[in-house]
């Protein structure tokens, strides 16, 4: 029932432009406080890779990607709702989302339990490093600013570190006041950047924003055979293009179905078609983002490490049921990590039904104003924010981070390494300190131990990379 | 006049100094001090919110790398609404400690409504005590998730509902 819920609800936010995946898992969190911990985990998940799948509906048929996942399907979705043939378009989207889906899944039912069994031996050091490595993405973040990137994970690293140290007991950043001292609340925190600070961006900019619907079919025709066979390989290779994306840490469902979409055009019979409405170009990114689903669970799942904003607000969810994600939670809560995994292979079936089933209501949706949407939103963020400690100084909290977040967004400042930081951040404090204090001060505790440095090498790369690739794409320039 | 883009690097930059000047008193603490972190996380800010500022103020001085700005019309900006629905925000959040969640919710709904352009206001009533009712209905009776009962005759107003 939950996942019925939470794959119907996915495909619906997904569907609506503005609300993407971070926001829908990040608004939906707080009504899971009196669900079982499997229970809203499954919620959850589900309503993740559902969103996903949701954004491609109004990326078709609008040309607005209903999530930031979804951008590369407009190229060839577009087009071909333009051409009559969007029935077609959302079927092979559907078909395409469950075959990248259902492959991510299964690789991640394969290498999470064998990344925790490695992760097991991990000391404070490597934690450190990892949380280090978690961090390093943010300057490939799809940014016009690399120091903006940084700024924005110092800042929400800087928030991290507001309230009682855990190791010697002192409060930092208080001013006096009792609410700071239990730290910055992390889910009205995430309410805030990403719905509150959404919809201030779009209600300074509705009254301009029409949603020009394509009604020439509203229904799903899946491909036939023949059809399937000739995309078989485009589905296959960007499923395998996408898990392995959703792995690596800050990458994201964005850049995989870019890629995805990339790799089909170069090893295309015919790259010139592409951009003008085939059906390779729907079936390529959305096989890739979908497949980022299952690859970013990953990391969180085994590591405890989130490598994107949407499984940094996921570990919110554990931490509201008293989970800690990663290698302890395959030997202390080995069924609910199974039920996850049960979950979001289901979810992907459901996607299928209702997907190909419920396209018309879905359309029908995507015709409501935002001046609908936005009171409705507004007031979850208020409900989800004071459900949480039934305290209206949350709410408040969440009201500063609308402002933050909405500040940020206008000024090409993104949110996701400032969510990065925010949990990364006393993960990287406490774990550098314990290995200070184990080593009696002696920094060469840390970074001689082998995984320890090897993590951090990679780490070095991974902060350092597109930095260097940029100066030097300048350089070529001049 | 000072860009937006300048105010908000600028205000960074020193609001980071001022964090870095309290993050320094705790340094007496203990030998594991509790400032070094925050410290080196303040530097960092510093450092990025200078080079920031650095960049807006090259571009501000460069007339050819600083375009025309975009009239609130032509970029369909439109900062009444925006400052509205803050304010608007505002008092509903800090009503509904008192009055309960229902009528706060119900007249916020309508006027967000109204001001994103929703021309019929009966209409709107009708969404926003719809809404609301259904609101309170799901949330205290399907998820019992609790929701703000108001003080006084608005706590036993808002019974009628729950």
């Amino acid at each position: 029932m939950v996942l019925f819920i939470g794959s119907i609800a996915g495909v619906i936010l997904g569907a609506l432009p503005g609300i993407g995946s971070t926001l829908a898992v990040s608004l939906l969190i707080p009504f899971t406080f009196n669900l079982t911990s499997a229970q809203s985990l499954l919620l959850l998940t589900s309503i993740y890779s559902a969103t996903v799948y949701g954004g491609s509906i109004s990326a078709i048929l609008l040309r607005i990607p209903g999530s930031y996942e979804s951008v590369a399907t407009t190229f060839d979705g577009y087009p071909l709702a333009r051409q009559g043939k969007a029935a077609k378009a959302l079927g092979v989207a559907l078909i395409s989302s469950f075959i990248g889906g259902t492959f991510s899944v299964i690789v991640m039912v394969i290498m999470a339990p064998q990344l925790a069994k490695v992760a097991l031996v991990f000391g404070p050091s490597e934690y450190f490093a990892l949380g280090v490595l978690g961090l390093s993405v943010i300057t490939s973040f799809q940014t016009k600013s690399v120091p903006k990137s940084l700024a924005c994970a110092f800042l929400g690293m800087f928030l991290g570190t507001v309230g009682i140290d855990s190791i010697t007991g002192v409060s930092r950043f208080d001013f006096g006041s009792l609410f700071l001292k239990n730290g910055i609340s992390f889910v009205p925190a995430i309410i805030g950047l990403f719905a509150v600070g959404e919809v201030l961006v779009r209600v300074q900019i509705s009254r301009k924003t029409e949603l020009l619907i394509h009604n020439q079919s509203i229904k799903s025709e899946l491909p036939s055979r023949s059809e399937l066979k000739g995309l078989f390989r485009v589905i296959f290779q960007s499923s395998v293009i996408g898990t392995i994306i959703g792995i690596l840490p800050g990458v994201g469902g964005t850049v995989a179905s870019l890629l995805g979409y990339s790799a089909a055009v170069r090893t295309s019979k015919h790259p010139e078609k592409f951009g003008t409405g085939i059906l390779e170009g729907v079936a390529a990114p959305e096989a890739a983002n979908n497949a980022a689903c299952g690859g970013a669970m990953i990391p969180l799942l085994s590591l405890g490490i989130p490598g994107s904003a949407v499984t940094a607000v996921l570990i919110g969810a554990f931490m509201i049921h008293g989970l800690r994600p990663g290698p302890l939670l395959f030997l202390n809560n080995l069924d609910l990590i199974y039920v996850i995994f049960i979950g979001m292979f289901l979810t992907n079936f459901l996607i299928l039904g209702f997907g190909h089933f419920g396209i018309k209501p879905i359309v029908r949706m995507l015709d409501v104003p935002y001046a609908f949407m936005a009171p409705i939103i507004l007031v979850l963020c208020v409900v989800g924010s004071y459900a949480i400690n039934n305290n209206i100084a949350d709410i408040f909290t969440m009201l500063v981070f609308g402002v933050l977040g909405y500040g940020l967004s206008k000024h090409d400042y993104p949110l996701a390494p400032l969510i990065l930081g925010l949990v990364l951040g006393p993960i990287i404090e406490i774990s550098f300190r314990r290995s200070i204090i184990m080593s009696q001060g002696d920094l060469s505790y840390i970074f001689c131990r082998p995984i320890t440095s090897i993590l951090l090498i990679i780490s070095l790369i991974s902060l350092t990379y597109p930095i260097i690739k940029k100066i030097i794409k300048q350089k070529e320039r001049m | 006049m000072i860009s937006s883009e300048l105010l908000i690097a600028s205000g960074g930059f020193f609001v980071a100094i001022f964090m870095y000047i309290i993050a320094d008193s705790y340094s007496n603490f203990s030998n594991y001090n509790p400032s070094f972190w925050p410290k080196l996380i303040l530097i960092g800010m510093i450092f990025c919110f200078f080079l920031i500022a650095k960049k807006e103020i090259k571009q501000r001085t460069n007339p050819e790398a600083n375009p025309e700005p975009i009239s609130e019309k032509e970029s369909g900006n439109s900062w009444k609404a925006f400052i509205v629905t803050i304010g608007i925000l505002l008092a509903y959040i800090s009503s509904i400690n008192f009055l309960g969640f229902f009528f706060p919710t119900t007249i916020f709904t309508w006027l967000i409504l109204r001001i994103l352009g929703e021309k019929k206001g009966f209409r709107a009533a009708v969404f926003s005590i719809v809404f609301s009712f259904t609101c309170t209905i799901f949330f205290t009776k399907i998820l019992l998730v609790p929701l703000p009962g108001g003080i006084g005759i608005f706590e036993r107003l808002n019974f009628l509902f729950l």
